[in-house]
Parts: structure tokens; sequence; C-alpha cells
């Protein structure tokens, strides 16, 4: 995730080639790798463990049947997202259970697809634009180690678990996951302007659940805030 | 003029510096003079902090049916090697 465009695309070269050579091990490992985060991905669409688990198996089916046409045009975490993707709808429509995908995606009355006026407004927003309850400081003496705590990243990961699926959905691809804009677009199937709007809803609701959290409890106690010696 | 619902809504593109030189020139100057959005901005550049520090779940070891197919997909070079000519048809 913290690897740069090109060295994920060099990395994607070598184990496809050893992948396509037949080595085992390169299949392993990338099995080890992403074997959860399909998983955690396909929880997105369904909370059915049995189709889950399918879909997964069918990824992995349809990566060895597909590897020998990869062309790299996205990279492999992408291909392997938009397998997946694609599996649990089409499970999910089989046993006629659609996924919850995008029922919360906005539906725009206007066809250029702008967002309506006033839908993105923040809880703390008076009418007139206007902070009516500013946002207060966190008082964090190492802000960026501070959001790298235990206790923080499980209110982060409780916050994500607890967004709308197709919040959820772009969130994780997006921030946790790293998959490029337009690559979330092509897994999803969702047009760029309903992207920009989930996206900003999820990390909004995120932010709103860390302030919550750094106003009541704070992270790990009281010796990374300011002011408390 | 920019107004704070504003800045908050293009915090995203304000992180991920897609905003254009003039927009983002205005959501500094708003910032500049504006507690509210400034603490805005600074708490969403750390909520993406934490989001792009989850950990990955657990790894997960390949099944050994999984690894029987790769197998039959598509083999190894010792495997390939030893086989017959035509007999890589039989794995489709």
């Amino acid at each position: 995730m913290s690897r740069t465009a090109t060295e994920s695309g060099a990395r994607d070269v070598e184990v496809v080639a050893r992948l396509r050579a037949g080595d085992e091990a390169a299949f392993r490992d990338l099995v080890r790798e992403y074997g959860g985060r399909l998983s955690r991905l396909a929880r997105t669409f369904s909370r059915n463990d049995a189709l889950i688990e399918e879909a997964v198996q069918e990824t992995w089916l349809a990566v060895i049947r597909g590897l020998a046409g990869f062309e790299g045009r996205a990279p492999l975490q992408s291909w392997m997202f938009a397998i997946l993707a694609n599996q649990t709808r089409r499970l999910a429509v089989r046993e006629r259970r659609q996924p919850q995908a995008c029922t919360d995606a906005p539906r725009f009355g206007d066809p250029s697809g702008e967002a309506p006026a006033g839908e993105d407004r923040e809880p703390a927003m008076g009418r007139n634009g206007m902070w009516e309850m500013p946002p207060t400081p966190w008082g964090l003496v190492d802000p960026e180690a501070a959001m790298l705590g235990r206790e923080v990243l499980a209110v982060v990961q409780t916050a994500l678990d607890g967004l709308p699926e197709s919040q959820r959905q772009v969130v994780l691809l997006r921030d946790v996951e790293g998959v490029g804009a337009n690559d979330v677009c092509n897994i999803l199937g969702v047009s760029d302007t309903n992207l920009r709007v989930l996206l900003h809803r999820g990390r909004a609701r995120i932010r709103r659940a860390l302030d919550e959290y750094m106003r009541e409890v704070g992270p790990g106690g009281r010796q990374n805030r300011r002011g408390s010696a | 003029m920019m107004n704070c619902q504003h800045v908050a809504n293009v915090a995203d593109d304000f992180h991920e510096r897609r905003l254009g030189w003039r927009d983002r020139l205005v959501v500094l100057a708003h910032t500049a003079m504006c507690r509210g959005c400034r603490e805005f901005l600074e708490q969403f550049r750390l909520s993406l902090i934490g989001l792009r520090a989850l950990p990955a779940p657990a790894p997960v070891p390949a099944a050994e049916r999984l690894l029987e197919r790769f197998r039959l997909e598509l083999g190894t070079p010792e495997r390939m090697t030893r086989m017959p000519a035509g007999g890589h048809s039989q794995f489709g």
C-alpha cells in the first residue's frame, strides 16, 4: 500500500511471470497475501459466509485461468478485486440476493450527476455555510504517531465496519487497499462523481468517529495530549 | 468566496492534491483565517492516515485443493518437460 505505482508495476510483472511459469511458491505467496483481503472485500457485498467463501474460491480459479490473458493494464490487485466483485455479484444474483452495493449511492435527479445542494453538509455546519460547532483540536503531541496506535486504529476499523456498504467499499478500496480512483470506479461500476461523493461521506464519518473518541477517551491515555504532564 | 462548507467539501481533493492552484490558494487563505476549517482539514488528514494504516487481514494459507488446481492449469517447469508431446491438452 505504501509502494509507489512503479514499484507495484515492477513487482506485478515479476509475480505474473513466476505464476505463468507454474511457480507454486509464488502462488502460495499470492494466496497468503490476498486471501484475507479478498474475503474482506467480499464481506462488503454480502454477509453470507458461504457465499463469501465461494466467491473467493471462484476468484482464485478465475485468476489461475486468466493469468495467461492478464495484460497488466491495471495493477494485479485491481484485477483480482474486479474479479472478486464480479464473482460476488454473480453469486448474489444466483441466490436471488442482489448485493447491497449501491443502495445508498447518491441518486441524482440531475443527469449531470451533481450532488444536490446541501447533500454533503457537515452536521456541525450551519445553514449559512459557516461552522455552528467548529471542530475542536484533538490536542495530540504527535498526531501522526497517535493515529498508528492500536486503540485509535480499532476506532477507525469499527467506524469503517459501520459505514453503509457502498461507502465502505469505496473507502476500503481507495484508502485501505490503495487502489487508484479509476480502478475503484471500474471495480464497483460507479461513476467518478459517485465515487467522490461516497468517499467524502465515508471519510467524513470516519473523522466524526475519531472526533468522538478523541473527545471522550483520548488516544492511549493522556500521555500523548498536550498540556497533560 | 469560499465558505466553511465548501472547504469541508473539497477536503478530499485538497489532501489528494487534485485542486487547481487557484482553488488551493483560496482554501489556504480561508484556513489562515478560520480555525474551524483548519482543524477540520487536519482531522480529515489524520483520518486518512488512520485508514491507510489499518492492518491487513491475517495471512491465509492456500488450500491443497486450490494448489492442485494451480498445478493442473499451469504445471511446473519440471513437470512440463517430463510430459510427452501433446501432453498439455489434458490441462485445457
